[in-house]
C-alpha cells in the first residue's frame, strides 16, 4: 500500500513537474525556435517585403560569402572593436573590484560610483559622448584645445577615432558591472590562503597572482564570455553614436544586419540575404564562443 | 495539499497567460491597434490628444502620423475637433506621432497585421498597395465629393498606385536655399545664384568665422541625407533626376557638379563641422543659432526656423542655386505630399467613423488653419488665397512662392534591391575624397539599372508610373 502511495505521489510530481517546466518551454518555442526556423526558412528566399516570395537556394549564402565586402568589413570592425575594449575594460574592472574590496574609506560611494554608467539608457550614453567629442565646441576638443593650442579634431570623421570614441563609451559603460562581478568572486575567495601566502613570505604581487586570478579563473571565464559576446554583439550604442560612420567603416556585425533586415542597401528591405547574414553571424559567434570555452577550460578547472 | 493545489494553480495560470498573451484579437483588428504605443516597434510616442481612456465610450480612430514641425497646432485641432464634432458623433480621435523611423515601423505594424486606422501616406510607399495594407478611396461613396475637390491635383504614381486610389493631397514642399543674411552682411557677400558662388561664399564666411561661423550646412547623419540635401537641390540645373523615366534609367552623372562641389567644401572645412556627427537637427539648430551660412531647406523647415529651433539671426529663403548662371528655366522643384491613407484593419461598421475623421483631416478649414500658421503649403492657391496668417510667419511667402517650380518625378529607388553600397554612401565616398566621382559613378548606374531590371523582370510591381516621361523641367 504505502508503495502504491509513493508510486502515485511521485506520478502526481512527474505531471508537476512537466506542467511547470511547460510554461519555459512554450515560450522558448514560440519566441526562440519559431523565429530561428522562421530565419532558417527565409534564407533560401528572395523577399523584399512585397511581390512573391521566391526560392533561391543558397544564393543568398553565395552572396554573403562573395560578394559583401561591407559585412566582412563590419565582421572585421566588430572583432577589433570587442578585442580593443575588452583589453581595457577588463584589467580596469578587475584593478578597481580588488581596490573596493579592501576595506578603504568611501568604498560604497565609488562602488555606487562606478556602477552607475551601468544604470543610464545607451542612448543617453551616446549623446553623452557624442557631445563629449564634438569637434565643434565638444569638451575633449577644448581640453585639447587648451593644452595644443589646436583643436577641431574630427573624431567621427575618421574610421580609427570613431570606433575610439565607441571603445570608450563602451567601456565607460560596461566596466562597473563587470567590477560587480569581480568583486563577488573576490569575496568567495578564503582569508586563509592570503593568511598562509602571507606567512611564507609572499609578496602582494606574487599573492595577487598565484592566488587571486587563479581563484578568480570561474568568475574570469564567464565575465570574459559575457562580454565577449556582448561587445560582439554591440549594435544600440554604434546606432546612437556613429551609425556605422564614416562609410560604414564602423558598422559592427549586427547594425549591419540590423539595416539589411529593415532597410536593405537602397531602401526595400532584405529579408532573405539579412536572415544569412544572421546564420552566418551566429555561426561565428558559436565558433567564438566554443574557441574561447575550450580554451580556457583548464583556467576554470584550477581549484 | 495546499502547497499542490497552490502550485496547480500558478502553473495553469502561467500557462493561461502565456496563451492568452501569444493570441490575437483578429475579429477586431481596428480595436486592437487601439493605442499605438502598444504596438512596439520602437515607436517613440508623442500622444498629441488625451490618453484613449479619455474617449469614453466613443468610437476610437487611431491616426499614426510622422507629424513633427507642426505637431502642437495639429494637437490643438485634434483636441478641438474630439470635444465638439467628434463628441456629436461620439467618434474620438487617438492621435500618436512617431517622427523617428516611421517608414520602418509602420511597415513592421502593418505586416504583423497591427493596423492603425489611418496612416501618414507617402508616395513612395507602393509595396503598401502590393501588399493591399490600404483602401482603394474610390471605393468609398461617401469620398466621392472630396475626391472631386483634389481632382486636378491628383497624380498617378504619388495618389495612384496600380489604379488604386491610395492618398489625397496634403501639401506641396519646395526645396529651396536658407541663408544666414547676418553673415553675407557681415562679409561682404551677395546671396549665391550658382555653385561656384556657394563654395566661394562658404570659403569667406568660413575664413572670417574664426572657428565658430561656417559657410555650409551639411550632414550625412540623415537618412538620404545627400539625395535631400545636395542632389534635389539641383533639378533646376540637371533638369532631370538621377531617374530618368522617359528611358527608365538610372543615370547619376548630372550630379557630378554638385557632389564635387561638396567635396572641395568638405575638403577645405567650409562645411560646419562634422557632417559625420551631426544629425538634421543638430545641424538645422546650428544654423538657428547663426553658426551656418547656408542650408538646403524644404517647406517644412520654416516650421522648424520659426518654432522648432526659432533663427536668432537675420535670415531668408532663396531659390537653389544653379550650375551656371542664368541657366535655368525653371527654380526648382516641389515634393507631393500626400494626407492620410486608411488601413485594411478597418472594418466595415467602423468605416464611417474613420469616414468622419478622414474628411476632418481634409477639411478645408483644417488644411487653412495650418497654412496660416505656417505649417503646409497646400495645393489649392484658393485656400491660401483666402486665409489670413495667424501669426506672422518669417518667410512663409518666400517658400510658398511656386513660380516656376515643378513637382519632383517619381523614382523607385526604395523597391529596389541595390547590391553593394548605395548611392548615398557612394557620393558620401566622393564628398570625402576617398572616391572620384567618374570612377564610380559608372559602376553606380550599372548596379541600379540591374537592380530595376531585376524587379521589372519579377513583375511583382507595376512600374508603368515610374516609366511615364518627365518633362516638367524641360517645357
Amino acid at each position: 500500500m504505502p508503495s502504491k502511495r509513493k508510486k502515485r505521489l511521485s506520478m502526481t510530481e512527474t505531471v508537476q513537474s512537466y506542467a511547470m517546466i511547460s510554461v519555459g518551454v512554450i515560450g522558448l518555442f514560440i519566441f526562440v525556435v519559431l523565429p530561428l526556423l522562421w530565419v532558417l526558412r527565409y534564407c533560401l528566399f528572395s523577399y523584399k517585403g512585397f511581390g512573391e516570395i521566391r526560392f533561391v537556394g543558397f544564393d543568398n549564402f553565395v552572396r554573403v560569402f562573395q560578394r559583401s565586402p561591407k559585412f566582412w568589413l563590419s565582421v572585421r570592425t566588430t572583432f577589433v572593436f570587442a578585442v580593443g575594449k575588452l583589453c581595457v575594460e577588463l584589467p580596469l574592472a578587475l584593478v578597481l573590484a580588488c581596490m573596493l574590496a579592501k576595506k578603504l574609506k568611501g568604498r560604497t560611494f565609488f562602488r555606487s560610483l562606478f556602477f552607475m554608467p551601468s544604470m543610464l539608457s545607451v542612448a543617453v550614453i551616446g549623446v553623452i559622448f557624442s557631445y563629449m567629442f564634438s569637434s565643434y565646441n565638444g569638451v575633449v576638443n577644448e581640453i585639447i584645445k587648451l593644452i595644443n593650442g589646436v583643436g577641431g579634431i574630427k573624431f567621427f570623421s575618421k574610421a580609427s577615432t570613431a570606433l575610439m570614441v565607441l571603445m570608450i563609451a563602451s567601456v565607460w559603460q560596461n566596466f562597473g558591472f563587470n567590477m560587480l562581478f569581480f568583486m563577488t568572486g573576490l569575496q568567495s575567495i578564503p582569508e586563509d590562503l592570503y593568511e598562509a601566502a602571507r606567512i611564507d613570505g609572499a609578496t602582494e604581487r606574487q599573492q595577487f597572482f598565484k592566488i587571486t586570478i587563479p581563484m578568480l579563473g570561474p568568475v574570469i571565464q564567464m565575465v570574459v564570455l559575457n562580454a565577449l559576446l556582448g561587445s560582439l554583439k554591440v549594435t544600440d550604442l554604434v546606432l546612437v553614436l556613429t551609425d556605422g560612420n564614416p562609410l560604414g567603416q564602423t558598422e559592427t556585425i549586427m547594425t549591419y544586419v540590423y539595416k539589411q533586415f529593415f532597410t536593405g542597401s537602397s531602401g526595400a528591405p532584405d529579408y532573405g540575404y539579412a536572415s544569412a547574414l544572421v546564420v552566418v553571424s551566429a555561426v561565428i559567434l558559436g565558433i567564438v564562443t566554443v574557441i574561447y570555452l575550450t580554451s580556457t577550460k583548464k583556467g576554470s578547472e584550477i581549484y | 495539499m495546499m502547497k499542490k493545489l497552490l502550485c496547480g494553480l500558478l502553473t495553469v495560470t502561467m500557462l493561461g497567460a502565456c496563451l492568452w498573451g501569444c493570441g490575437s484579437k483578429g475579429e477586431e483588428p481596428a480595436k486592437d491597434a487601439g493605442t499605438t504605443q502598444e504596438q512596439g516597434g520602437g515607436a517613440e510616442t508623442a500622444t498629441g490628444t488625451e490618453p484613449a481612456e479619455a474617449a469614453g465610450d466613443a468610437e476610437v480612430v487611431t491616426y499614426y502620423c510622422a507629424i513633427g514641425a507642426y505637431l502642437e497646432t495639429m494637437k490643438a485641432e485634434v483636441d478641438n475637433w474630439n470635444q465638439t464634432v467628434g463628441k456629436e458623433k461620439n467618434i474620438y480621435i487617438q492621435l500618436t506621432s512617431d517622427i523617428d523611423n516611421y517608414g520602418t515601423n509602420l511597415t513592421a505594424m502593418m505586416q504583423s497585421g497591427n493596423y492603425p486606422d489611418l496612416y501618414d501616406y507617402a508616395y513612395d510607399y507602393t509595396d503598401f498597395s502590393a501588399n493591399g495594407w490600404n483602401y482603394d478611396l474610390s471605393t468609398i461613396d461617401e469620398l466621392s465629393d472630396l475626391i472631386a475637390r483634389f481632382e486636378p491635383y491628383l497624380v498617378d504614381g504619388v495618389n495612384y498606385h496600380d489604379g488604386r486610389l491610395v492618398g489625397l493631397p496634403l501639401e506641396v514642399i519646395p526645396v529651396k536655399f536658407a541663408v544666414n543674411l547676418d553673415l553675407f552682411e557681415k562679409n561682404n557677400l551677395e546671396l549665391p545664384k550658382t555653385w561656384d558662388d556657394v563654395v566661394e561664399c562658404a570659403k569667406v564666411i568660413t575664413e572670417n568665422g574664426d572657428g565658430v561661423d561656417y559657410g555650409y550646412g551639411f550632414t550625412w547623419q540623415w537618412s538620404g541625407g545627400i539625395r535631400r540635401l545636395a542632389m534635389k537641390s539641383c533639378y533646376s540645373s540637371t533638369g532631370v533626376s538621377w531617374w530618368d523615366n522617359g528611358n527608365a534609367k538610372y543615370d547619376f552623372t548630372p550630379f557630378k557638379k554638385s557632389i564635387e562641389a561638396h567635396q572641395e567644401m568638405y575638403e577645405n572645412g567650409y562645411m560646419f563641422p562634422d557632417p559625420s556627427e551631426l544629425s538634421i537637427d543638430g545641424i538645422r539648430s546650428k544654423f538657428a543659432e547663426g553658426h551656418v551660412g547656408m542650408i538646403t531647406a524644404y517647406g517644412y523647415d520654416i516650421g522648424v526656423y520659426n518654432d522648432q529651433f526659432p533663427a536668432q539671426c537675420n535670415w531668408t529663403i532663396i531659390d537653389c542655386p544653379t550650375y551656371e548662371e542664368g541657366e535655368a528655366p525653371y527654380k526648382g522643384v516641389y515634393l507631393n505630399r500626400s494626407n492620410v491613407g486608411i488601413t485594411i484593419g478597418v472594418t466595415e461598421e467602423h468605416l464611417p467613423a474613420v469616414v468622419e475623421v478622414f474628411k476632418f483631416l481634409h477639411s478645408e478649414e483644417l488644411y487653412s488653419k495650418l497654412y496660416s500658421v505656417g505649417a503646409i503649403i497646400p495645393h489649392e492657391s484658393s485656400i491660401m488665397e483666402s486665409t489670413e496668417m495667424a501669426k506672422e510667419v518669417k518667410n512663409w511667402e518666400e517658400m510658398s512662392d511656386l513660380t516656376n517650380y515643378a513637382p519632383l518625378n517619381l523614382y523607385p529607388d526604395n523597391l529596389l534591391t541595390v547590391e553593394g553600397d548605395n548611392y548615398n554612401t557612394v557620393f558620401q565616398a566622393v564628398i570625402m575624397g576617398a572616391a572620384e566621382f567618374d570612377d564610380v559613378v559608372g559602376d553606380l548606374n550599372d548596379r541600379y539599372n540591374a537592380a530595376y531590371q531585376q524587379l521589372k523582370d519579377s513583375g511583382d510591381l507595376n512600374l508603368e508610373a515610374y516609366e511615364k516621361p518627365y518633362t516638367a523641367l524641360q517645357k
